[in-house]
This record gives C-alpha cells, structure tokens and sequence, in this order.
C-alpha cells in the first residue's frame, strides 16, 4: 500500500519513537466518526473569499496531503473546517455529523484536532501546560494519564515538560504542538505546514509521527509546501490554487509525475 | 525617623498595601484576558462594601452568632455579591459589544461605574455610612508594631486570597484556561476551550476580589461611600501597572510595594498628597518601564 | 496635461443647483437658539443658556481629543479649572486683566498637556486614559489644598474683565461672550475637520500604521490634538469663571470630566453638530433633574451614556464624513471656489489622461545588501535589488521567506540593520535608510497592506483624500528636485484625489462608506489613497490576496497601468497568475536570501525556485 521514497519515514522503522500511538485507536476520540468530507466549501475573512468552492474527504486511516503555494487558502480552508473561520457555503461532515454550522468548541469535542501553523504555543506556559491545554475537552480524569502517553510520542521531550513553551526550538515546539493537538485522540488530525522551518531532521522525527498517526486510524489532512516530503507520507494529494483544487492524485501518481505537480503549484503552462 | 518609626510605617504600608493587591489583582486578571482595563471594577468594589454593611446588619440580628463570625460571614458575602455581580454586568455590558473597538469598551466600562456609583449615591449612601467591625479593639503585636485586629484581618486575608488566586490560576482546569485564553485566545479556542465562558467567570473572579477587597476597606476604615471605588482606583491601577499589568505576581508585588512607599512618603508630606504621589510613582513607572517591574514582554503599543 | 474644466465648469451657477437644506436649517436653527435668550431677557434663562454654551465648547474641545484622534481623555475638566483659578488667582492679585491672564492660562494648560502626553501617548490607549485621570485628580487637590486657590471656599470678588470701556459684568454680557466663544470655536472645529490636520486624524484614529505609511506623524499630531483641546478647556474655563463670579474645587471634580466625556459620547463622538448638542443636554437635563435631587441627573446621564454606546454607539448626531460634490461651508471637496456643484460632474469619467508620474526608468530603488534581523533570526540576508519607476518587480517565495519583511524595510515599518535603501534620480541618491514609514511617504514610497487598511465608517472619498496628506503639505522628493511636469505642487488635493478615483475606477463610488465596499473594491480604494499621493513607487503586499480570478485580473491591469503611468511598483505575489501578467521581473526568495532574478518565465521555470517552492 505504502511505498516510502525515504525509507526513514516508515512508521515502523526501527527509530526509538517510545510507545508510537496505538493508544490513538482505542476509540475514545471523539462524538462522530467517518469520513471528513468538505463538499463546495467557501470562506474568508470579513469581505474577503479565499476558498472558492472546495470539495474533498478524508478517510480514516488515510492521509491526504494538501499542497498548493501561499495564499491558495489552504490555511483558511483548514480553519473552516476546524471552525475558527465562519463557512459561508458549503458543507463540512465528520460521518454523518454536520460540523460546518458547529462552534469551534464543538468541533473540538467532534474529534477535530487542528495544529496550526507557526505552532502557536502557548509561549508562557509550560510544554506540560500547553499539552494539558489540549486535552481541555477530555474528562478531568482522563487528562494525566492521556498527557503521559502522549509524551511517550516524543520522548525526549519529557525531560523538558516544565520549560516555558517559548524557549523551545521550532522543531521541539512543533512536536509539542502535535502532541497538544493529539491530546483528545481525534478522528481527523488537521496539519498547518507542520515542518515549516524546522530542521531536516525535525522534519523527519514529525513527518513520521504523522505517518503513525495515519496509521492507527486517524484521518489526517496535511497541509504542506514541502511537497516531496508530505506525498512520501501520504496516501493522496490535492493541488489548491486561487482557492480552488485543482489537481487530484494518488500519492504514487503524484511522485511519478512531480512535474505536473509543480507545474500545478506554480500556474506554468497555464495560458 | 527612628527605626521604629520606619518599622511601623513599612507594616503600615503592608497593610494597606494588602488592599491595592486585591484591587490590582482584579485589573490585572482582565487585562490578561482582554487587554482592557475595566474601570467598572471600582463600582463592584463599593458594592462589595455595601454588601457588607447589609450583611452585617441582618446577620447581628441573631445574638447567637459571635461577632467575629458575622464579620467573616458578611465580608464573604461582599465578596460573592460583588462577583455575582461581576458576571452580571460582564454579561450585560461587555457581551453585547465585545466585537466593538476598545475605545468603545472603555467608554463602556466607565459609564457603568458612573451609573453604579451615582445608583448608590442616589438610593443607598447620599452621604457616607457607618460600617461596623468587631476587630477594631485589641492591639495585636506584628513584628514589633501595635496593629489592630482589623488591620490584622486585612494582611491576612489579602495575602490568604492572593494564595487562593496563585493556586487556582496554577493548579485548576480554569486557571489553566484562563492563562491560555490570555496568551493566545484564537489557540485557546482552537483547543476548544469556551472562550466566552472563560472570560465571564474571569470578571466574577476579579469582582469578588474587588468585592471583598471594599468590604474590607469599608470595615477597616468604619465608613463606607459611594465614591470609595474611585478613591482606591488610581492606587489600584498603579499597584498592577507598578507590577506588570496581566501578571498576577506583579499585581501583589506592585500593590504592596506601593503601599510601604506611599505609607513612606505620607511621613513626610501631607497625607492629602497621596494621590499626587501615586500618580507620580505612576508616571515615572510608565515613563521608565511601562511594561512593570515582573513582566518580560513588550508592552502593548496602541 | 490635466483637463481641468470639467471641474471648474459648474462652479457659477448657484441658483441652478440643489440648495443645502440641511445646513441652511441648522444654521438658522443655531441663530434663533442664540437670540432667543437675549430677547427673553430672563436672568435664569440666560444663565442656563450661557452653561449650554460653554459645555458646546467644552465638548467641541473633546471631541478633537476623542472623537478625531481617538484619545480617551478622562481628566478634561483639569483644563477647564485652569482656565478658571488661573485668571482668578491673576486677577486678584492685580497681576493681569483678564486677557493676558487668558494666555497664561492657555500656555499653562499647553504645558501640562505635553507633560502628561509626552511619555503616555506612545503607550496603549488605556494608559493615555488613567494618565488623564490622575492628572484631573491631581488638579482637584491642589485646587483644594492649595492656600493660592483659596482651598475648599475658592475664590471670588476678583475684577471682571473688560473689552474696551465695556465691563463685563452682567447676565447679558456673559451670554455674549460666551456665544462669540461658541461660535469661534465653531468655525475653528469646522475648519480643522476639514483641513489637512483633520483628516489625518481622523486614520490614525483607525490605523496608525496606515496613517504613517501615508505620511502622517502620528506621536506628533496626537500631542497636537491633545493640546488643542486643552486650549478650548481653558477657554472655557475662564469664561466659567467670570460668569460665576466665584471659582471653588467643587465645579472641578472628576465626575465633570466624566460629564463632557458623556456629552461627547451622546451627542455624537466626532461630530461637531452633536458635541453641540451633546453640551446642551447635559445641561438641560441637569437643570431639569437637578431641581428634584442632585444626583438624579447624573444617574440619567450615566446611563444614557451607557445605553449609547451599548446601543446607538455614533450617538445622536452621528458624524458625516465628507461627501464628494456636496456643497460645504466656503470649500468645495472637489475643487474649485465657491458655488454649488451637482453630484453628475464627478461621475464624469471620460477625459482626465493621467499624466506621466515621470518618464520610466528616470528613478530607481536601490535596495543594497539589506540585512534584517528579528531577536536571533535573520529574516532577510544581504538582499541587493533594484527596481524603476515604470516597471513592476514581484517578489515570490515560500512562506517566511523574507517578502514581506523586505517589504516592510523598504516602506520604513521595520528597522534594517546593514545595507542601504536609496532612492536614486539624476544621479543624486535620497537615503532612506533609517528614517521612518512617514519620511518614505514624503519621499514618493506608497504602500498597500495585505488586508486593506481603511477607515471603514468613511466614505472612499474621504479615504482617499487622506492620501494626498503628503503632497499638500510638500516634501522632499527623490533627489530633492521636484521634476518638470509633476503637478504635484499645482493641484489640488480634491483634484489629486479625484483623479486617484478615477484610476482605479471607483469614481462612481466615492460616496459609499469603505466599509460597505465588496473586497476587490476595498483593495481598490487603498491603492487609490496611495496613488492620491503621486508616489514614485508603490510597495504592494499581497493585492490580489482574498479576491476571486475577476477581481484578481481587474487588480493586475490596474497595476499595469500604475506601471504604464510612470509609477515603479514592487509587490509580493503567491498567485503566480498574476505575477505573471504584470511582471516585468521577479526575484524569487528563499529563506531571507535571493535565490533567482529574471523575467518571470525563467524564474517560475527555473529548477532551483521549483525545487525551493515545493520545499526540497
């Protein structure tokens, strides 16, 4: 099913990355389940429209990355989803739940997680407090032990629980924001350019937990720019341009024509 | 001046300066959420004391409750009005227009402690109120200074509330919420914690604090008055600017150093002066080091 | 060159075109108020009408503070007890009559009004706001304490002014008096709203960074209004003084200030027919409750003021913005002398060419290995560029690839650390390098914002008369040298902004709140504030972001032709559509660096930016 360009994104693939996310199947994630589909979505902020009209699903188990350039609306259609940015049309279903019309809150309580982009951590509270921060939804008693598991994910980041989240490294905030976001076991996992800035090796250590991630059921929509690197991981792809999608590929296709994929991005032979 | 002298003054200072925390904690808190200052939470502090007085009466009417205990009673009571009330004019006044500019905010919040105070002005205290307090005998020794009970009382309870306050902004689910909300709202909600919500219990936390805050004062001083709010506004303000506006450490720190150094300065000027002082130590703060002695980030530009 | 006669071709005829009914009612409206308690000849009627007007002017006096420039002032009344005590004190003593002591009160006010202003105005607005409050509270005291202010009995028996051989000592006089002060303050509000000043305030209120990207000095023009309120507090103030006979700290306490403030809010903020009316009400209401019970009055007002602002925000004159084509005082907004002008002739859009900024290529911006750095990370690494007047250049990149910092560094919003900005024409070179946003405007540099920065409860033409704040006022210009066939120097600023209108095509709807504009529109009237300024070159961020494939097509053939004009443009782009419509050139970024230059085919085709694109 998976054919791994980069061999060190394999979810099981030998690296010490502590317990892995088993626990995610366990099924407590949320108050709806299935698919996400997002049928003729639109949005923007204020007058603006910045999605015009966008449809697509993820299936659980299945990792769909969303490629395109800045300013394509990816960020916002994420945001749509996730409820931060009102839809102005269109649909956005978890299963059968409607979720286009819920609060954020809601959505939250849905098993939507949403990890945005530049992280936006908590920077004065601490790596633990902004992980307990994502389990806000979770029963109280649920919380501890989630957040133990959770940073069995990235172990090295235990040692630094009680660091101020601001003082992190980029790719040490963005595992802490994964793993913020990861707290309520969610059914789809929503990933705002997760490696943007970080080091090549960072890209690695969150690329493959996204792969895990998939793995254990969690639907996961990934936003990205890095394209080679999220269509290795990934089981399709879709090209946003101008607000639209405009090119679908599995993600074996889409590695075996990467032409077609950058020409997509970039607008070229377009006339 | 002797070094008793400047002994007694510093626990003088202290003590009034327990008063500031509670007032500095209460702007502080909405600050964080909101980056507003709330000048509605003078009203509340005066409601806190009327409260108080109400209480006080109603509760000595049955002998059986010992003195101290009616003081207690109807100090907690200010507190919990005054909260109650908080919500309530947080939901009725600040709601409705939270979109709204700040400007418009601010208008807000003055006017509703405008109509509060010239309510009680109106119907309750047209001239000031006696208010009663069973601590004002027996001197108590504190570190070598005579202090009455009353003033005892006052120390203790601003520092036990500010214990109260550290340990539920640290240590519970809300807290933990409310220091998100104030760091980055928009993740907050993206975590699905309830904004709205968040915010309204935080102006019942700050208006219990002011509430109990003023009921204090009001016993500690015997009187209560309508305009008793805006009389402790500017120390208030000063005390959390002095500190660090958003930071609750700041709040204490900043009320309780204003409090010994304007008890200080009273030894030397006359004690009419003391506003003129504060806003003096208010000014130099904000012309030196807007952002308070505790805080390390930028201070807000407009 | 520039047609001109459309616009002064209706300028005669004034019985032909629509009257100004409603000014001409309110000004008769005003003439009868003002007569009527001298014909009255009533002592009370008279003393009520003299408080009216002197709280008209206190609230005009505000309102420029809070209103215009958005400065919440909560210690007004300080100056108003200036005005008061100072004349007392000086009168009494013998030192001066009461003109002189009139201009030491204004220069005393003026003084403390740069003393509380200086170190809080470049603060948070809250802070402005307890600043003021402790100030008020401050003047009260000394005012009680005081034994020169006479303490809590204040002061009284001292001379009353007079004007010639005329004294002024009776209910009449004061009326008078206080009449001409109303009506100058007035024309004064009426003239600085519309000026230069006014408009400027009125965006930094809204925006202050888009009122410095527009040649504004902000820190600056907030001083200035808040000492011009001062002026008319003081004003007040001692008119209060001679009319009461006796000045004490009670007519001085906070809860006053919290009045005017109220009067200003109700009335209209911003408004100079409702602050009038504002001061009338309070103190209308006043007289009416207060006879029952003192406070009753400032229970209504209290809550009056909060119903208002809960519900009726704008208060009850709301305040217009300036309209095109309507008829005004003594100034037409869209040019020309006096006379009446129908609303047709600005819907003229045949005719008007714009006339060439300057022939292409004549100036360059020269960015030489700029360097910016944020804490520990560098955002933009020794970048060399270049860009004429007359072409455009886009910047494409990966996301936090340094664009938009650049961007910044040029248009003066961010301090660079290496390297030069410079403007070069004819061989001299205008250094730009650390001077400010305000100073880049001055040079020729507009700038438009990702999001539109507007000023939504204006109309566009308002809007975009705020950019012509530069060119009336003149300035340096690259080289120093104002070059032969600008017109900046001879039109003016409605022309400039007309013209503006009609470039990017909202001429049609200069009237419309911005606010109310579709999103492409909105964009639209930015770049045309920026263009009423005649800039050299403009610095675009992101145009055609939130815009569908229409709109985004309609803002690339706007952009060329601000190219064809003569007007250099630099702008960031993530739609590569349009960057390559109206590119002349593209410099591709990658983390903070420049990574490739060239026509925009070669470089969108080039391996290394793909490869950087898509994130390799």
């Amino acid at each position: 099913m998976r054919r791994y360009e980069d061999a060190s994104l394999a979810s099981d693939g030998g690296a010490p990355s502590g317990t892995g996310l088993a626990w995610l199947g366990k099924g407590d994630g949320g108050t709806a389940e299935g698919t996400l589909s997002v049928a003729g979505l639109e949005a923007g902020y204020g007058r603006s429209e910045v999605v015009f009209g966008v449809t697509l699903h993820v299936d659980p188990g299945e990792c769909v990355a969303l490629l395109g350039a800045n300013g394509a609306g990816k960020t916002t259609l994420l945001r749509a989803i996730s409820g931060i940015v009102a839809v102005r049309s269109g649909t956005v279903a978890l299963g059968t739940r409607l979720l286009s019309n819920l609060a954020a809150e809601r959505i939250v309580r849905a098993g939507v997680a949403h990890v945005p982009q530049g992280r936006a951590l908590f920077a004065t509270m601490s790596v633990e407090d902004n992980i307990r921060v994502g389990g806000y939804t979770l029963k109280p008693e649920l919380v501890e032990p989630r957040v133990a598991e959770v940073l069995g994910l990235f172990p090295q980041m235990s040692a630094r629980r009680r660091q101020p989240a601001g003082q992190l490294s980029g790719g040490e905030q963005q595992m802490v924001a994964m793993m913020r976001g990861l707290m309520i076991a969610p059914q789809v996992l929503l990933l705002d350019e997760p490696t943007l800035g970080l080091s090549p090796a960072a890209r690695i250590d969150v690329l493959r937990a996204v792969g895990q991630a998939r793995d254990a059921g969690v639907a996961v929509l990934l936003v990205e720019q890095n394209a080679r690197k999220a269509l290795a991981v990934s089981d399709r792809c879709c090209v946003m341009r101008s607000g639209r999608i405009v090119y679908e590929a599995t993600g074996d296709d889409a590695l075996a024509s990467y032409e077609d994929v950058a020409n997509q991005y970039l607008g070229v032979g377009e006339e | 001046m002797s070094l008793h002298l400047l002994e007694s003054e510093i626990v003088l200072g202290l003590i009034t300066g327990s008063t500031y925390v509670l007032v500095a904690i209460g702007f502080t808190l909405i600050y964080g959420v909101l980056r507003l200052i709330n000048f509605a939470q003078l009203s509340i502090y005066t409601i806190g004391a009327f409260v108080y007085v109400g209480t006080y009466s109603v509760l000595s009417a049955w002998h059986q409750l010992p003195s101290f205990v009616v003081y207690v009673l109807a100090a907690g009571s200010g507190a919990v009005g005054a909260g109650l009330v908080g919500f309530g004019l947080a939901a009725c006044t600040w709601f409705p227009i939270r979109k709204a500019p700040n400007f418009a905010l601010l208008v807000a919040s003055l006017a509703t402690l405008a109509l509060i105070q010239d309510l009680i002005e109106l119907f309750l205290a047209p001239i000031p109120r006696a208010a009663p307090n069973p601590l004002t005998g027996g001197l108590v020794n504190l570190l070598g200074v005579a202090v009455t009970g009353s003033d005892l009382a006052l120390l203790v309870v601003g520092v036990g509330a500010t214990g109260v306050v550290a340990l539920l902004v640290t240590r519970t689910r809300f807290g933990l919420a409310l220091r998100a909300v104030a760091d980055n709202s928009t993740s907050a909600r993206l975590m699905g914690v309830p904004y709205t919500r968040v915010v309204l219990l935080t102006f019942a936390l700050a208006g219990a604090l002011a509430g109990l805050a003023g009921a204090m004062v009001g016993a500690q001083y015997g009187e209560v008055s309508y305009d008793m709010g805006v009389n402790i506004g500017l120390f208030g303000f000063t005390a959390a600017v002095l500190g660090g506006m958003g930071n609750v450490w700041g709040a204490v720190v900043g009320g309780f150093t204003l409090g010994v150094v304007s008890s200080l300065a009273i030894t030397v000027l006359p004690s009419a002066w003391q506003d003129a002082i504060t806003f003096g130590v208010l000014i130099v703060v904000l012309a030196v080091r807007p952002t308070g002695i505790l805080s390390t980030r930028t201070v807000d530009r407009a | 060159m520039i047609h001109t006669n459309w616009v002064r071709s209706r300028s005669t005829r004034i019985l032909g075109a629509p009257l100004p009914w409603r000014l001409i009612a309110l000004v008769a409206l005003f003439v009868v108020a003002c007569i009527y308690p001298v014909v009255a000849n009533n002592g009370f009627v008279l003393d009520i009408a003299t408080d009216m007007a002197l709280w008209a002017v206190l609230a005009l006096g505000l309102n420029a503070v809070l209103g215009w420039a958005g400065l919440l002032d909560l210690g007004y009344i300080a100056f108003f007890a200036i005005g008061g005590y100072t004349y007392a004190i000086l009168s009494t003593a013998h030192i001066m009559t009461f003109w002189p002591s009139l201009m030491v009160a204004i220069v005393i006010s003026g003084i403390a009004a740069v003393v509380i202003g200086v170190p809080t105005l470049r603060l948070h607005s809250d802070y402005l706001a307890i600043m003021t409050l402790g100030f008020g509270l401050i003047v009260y005291i000394a005012a009680e304490n005081l034994t020169i202010t006479g303490g809590d009995n204040g002061l009284f028996g001292y001379p009353a002014p007079s004007i010639g051989a005329f004294v002024v000592n009776s209910p009449i006089s004061y009326y008078l008096l206080a009449v001409a002060l109303t009506v100058l303050a007035l024309g004064v509000a009426i003239a600085v709203r519309r000026s230069r000043l006014g408009r400027a305030w009125n965006l930094l209120r809204v925006d202050e960074t888009a009122a410095s990207s527009v040649g504004v000095p902000v820190y600056r023009y907030k001083l200035y209004a808040y000492v011009f309120g001062s002026i008319w507090g003081t004003l007040s103030g001692a008119l209060f003084a001679v009319k009461e006979t006796i000045v004490s700290p009670v007519s001085f306490d906070w809860s006053q200030s919290f009045f005017v403030v109220a009067a200003v809010v109700i009335g209209g903020t911003g408004s100079i027919a409702g602050c009038v009316v504002g001061g009338v009400v309070y103190i209308f209401i006043s007289e009416a409750l207060g006879g029952v019970n003192a406070n009753l009055s400032a229970v209504v007002f209290a809550a009056a003021m909060l119903g208002f602002i809960l519900l009726r925000p704008r208060g009850l004159v709301p305040a217009r913005p300036q309209y095109r084509g309507k008829p005004g005082l003594w100034r037409r907004p869209s040019g020309g002398r006096l006379g009446f002008r129908g609303r047709t002739a600005t819907s003229v859009s045949a005719v008007v060419p714009s006339p060439l900024v300057r022939a292409p290529g004549i100036v360059t911006l020269r960015v030489e290995e700029v360097s910016v750095r944020f804490g520990g990370v560098i955002a933009v690494d020794r970048v060399s560029l270049t860009a004429a007047n007359g072409s455009v250049l886009a910047l494409i990149g990966a996301n936090g690839a340094g664009k938009t910092t650049l961007l910044n560094a040029v248009s003066g919003l961010v301090t660079v650390r290496q390297g030069r900005v410079v403007l070069r024409s004819d061989d001299s070179d205008l250094l730009l390098t650390g001077k400010g946003a305000r100073a880049r405007a001055y040079a020729g540099i507009g700038r438009t914002f990702q999001s539109p920065r507007l000023a939504n409860d204006l109309t566009v033409w308002e809007n975009v008369l705020q950019g012509t704040f530069v060119g009336s006022g003149g300035g340096a210009r690259a080289g120093g040298a104002v070059e032969a066939g600008s017109h900046r120097g001879s039109e003016s600023p409605y022309q400039k902004a007309g013209r503006a209108l009609e470039l990017v095509g909202l001429g049609s709807k200069a009237n419309l709140l911005a606010g109310d504009l579709p999103y492409g529109d909105q964009r639209r009237c930015e770049i045309a504030r920026s263009v009423a300024s005649a800039p050299t070159f403009m610095l675009m961020d992101e145009p055609s972001s939130g815009m569908n494939d229409v709109e985004a097509k309609g803002i690339a053939s706007l952009i060329r032709s601000l190219a064809d004009q003569g007007t250099g443009v630099v702008l960031v782009e993530h739609n590569m559509g349009i960057v390559r419509e109206v590119a002349d050139s593209v410099i591709a970024m990658d983390l903070g660096q420049v990574l490739a230059e060239g026509a925009p085919e070669s470089v969108l085709r080039d391996e290394a930016v793909r490869g950087r694109f898509l994130g390799e």
